[in-house]
């Protein structure tokens, strides 16, 4: 960041769209399902050059709201620029960025997992949870890059979503996506698959209320 | 999701040809010396203890004057993440007399990545790279037939492409083309060595879970994800092609598959 801030707040951080309302039970789900301490969501801006952090749950969530951080440095920035996940387990040894952002939100977490949004075009955004519990096997990655799913079809289905003005917000999803994602729910084990059906059920109530 | 098929409980024994390889033939002493390996990512740190000296470089950036709109700048350059300095010190791990080209791709901003990360993949088949490290990749369809066209041309002309597979497995682009060797991370503790999966588009595992690796300002980190998987075997590669260079891609494929962990020589040719 330039100036050596970690990041910039942005003056409108008072969206209260159903979407971000989603993301934001998203979030708080994320949290629970895999005891972290939190979890949140940062979208892409427009211009794409900085991430944007919509909607958080869990400790530091009041203090990152409205956070926009520069998409060239850091977790979250490699994230959405490569495509892949990362789960890191000892962010205090990590670059000063990540604790530079950490030490603005109030919570230094010791282990992050990351995981892009993925759209039907492309990346949209990322979601992380701050110290989840040990998943010795990683089986958190897995289970996470299925609610990114869930959130890049909340992301895409809003028109509301501010950081996507070109309309890209209202574009359907792609046929083989929501058909991949069925796919994905049949090789999950019984208790992931009760759960991703609980949210898709939740997802659905809330885009009908 | 891809790193499933690696599970203990699920990964398969897979019977082989009855051929005359073994890690000792293909990589035994090997140190990757005259091999030339591209990373194509975000930057290295040559100045990583676990890095050392770099051969070479260029930043990649998207410019609308530029040809093809996107700017090439050689020479050296920052790691802007730590992830390519950790790309590269995994392979440096395996192969330390290997020659590592800094490709960077992935910049200041996103805008048309995918049309940067195309010229970051051509610039390292132009240039002749032995083998191209790509623990990233793209969902974007519009870049499906530039990518494809480009790893086609690697794999005739011997240059033989890693590519990270996604955690999803949905559509994304290079890891999933048959020319193109996807790496995922394999569950366990086997720090060593690698699995064949059977069941493609990911064919081989390797470690990936909770790995040290190098990253930004000389420090190590425990890292997870499939990212760090693809250079363990662009690694192997390395140090395959330091003692038998030349070989084309589905040679590569060929001694990987007869040493991978799980492989086990029981078909003969006569039979």
């Amino acid at each position: 960041m330039p100036g050596g801030t970690a990041g910039d707040r942005r003056a409108d951080t008072g969206d209260s769209s159903p979407a971000v309302e989603l993301l934001q039970s998203l979030t708080a789900l994320a949290m629970a399902l895999f005891d972290a301490a939190a979890c949140s969501v940062a979208l892409l801006d427009a211009d794409e050059s900085h991430l944007t952090f919509v909607a958080a749950s869990g400790a530091g969530a009041g203090q990152i709201v409205g956070l926009r951080l520069p998409v060239n440095r850091g977790i979250a920035g490699w994230v959405v620029s490569s495509g892949q996940p990362i789960g890191i387990e000892d962010v205090r040894s990590d670059a000063r960025f990540e604790l530079d952002v950490a030490m603005s939100t109030g919570y230094v977490p010791t282990s992050i997992l990351a995981v892009p949004i993925e759209g039907a075009g492309d990346t949209l955004g990322v979601i992380q949870l701050l110290d989840p519990a040990p998943s010795p096997d990683r089986q958190d990655m897995a289970l996470l890059g299925l609610l990114s799913t869930h959130a890049a079809l909340c992301v895409e289905t809003s028109a509301d979503h501010a950081a996507q003005p070109s309309g890209a917000a209202l574009t359907p999803p792609d046929p083989r996506d929501i058909d991949a994602a069925v796919s994905q729910l049949k090789g999950l084990r019984p208790d992931e698959q009760r759960t991703a059906i609980e949210l898709l059920s939740t997802f659905v109530a809330h885009t009908r209320r | 999701m891809w790193s499933e098929p690696f599970r203990p409980d699920r990964l398969p024994a897979v019977q082989g040809l009855s051929l005359p390889i073994t890690p000792e033939w293909a990589w035994g002493n090997s140190t990757g010396r005259g091999v030339k390996v591209a990373v194509v990512d975000s930057g290295v740190d040559a100045a990583h203890p676990l890095v050392g000296p770099i051969s070479g470089g260029v930043a990649l950036e998207y410019d609308p004057e530029a040809p093809n709109a996107v700017r090439v700048t050689e020479g050296p350059h920052d790691d802007l993440f730590g992830h390519g300095t950790a790309c590269a010190a995994l392979i440096r791990g395996l192969a330390p007399d290997c020659e590592i080209y800094s490709v960077r791709v992935l910049g200041e901003r996103l805008t048309a990545k995918g049309l940067v990360f195309v010229e970051g993949l051509r610039w390292a088949i132009d240039n002749q790279m032995d083998v191209v490290n790509l623990s990233l990749s793209t969902k974007s369809m519009d870049y499906f037939g530039p990518l494809h066209e480009l790893a086609d041309r690697a794999n005739f002309q011997g240059t033989i492409l890693v590519a990270a597979a996604n955690n999803l497995p949905s559509a994304s682009y290079p890891s999933l083309y048959s020319s193109v060797l996807s790496v995922a991370a394999r569950p366990g503790s086997d720090s060593q060595g690698f699995a064949y999966n059977p069941e493609p588009p990911v064919e081989f595992g390797a470690a990936g879970i909770d790995v040290d690796v190098a990253w930004m300002n000389g420090s190590i980190i425990k890292a997870t994800g499939n990212s760090f998987a693809a250079p363990i075997i662009a690694g192997y590669i390395t140090r395959i092609l330091g003692k038998h260079p030349r070989l084309t891609a589905f040679q590569i494929k060929t001694i990987l598959h007869a040493t991978a962990d799980n492989v086990t020589p029981g078909t003969t040719l006569s039979t």
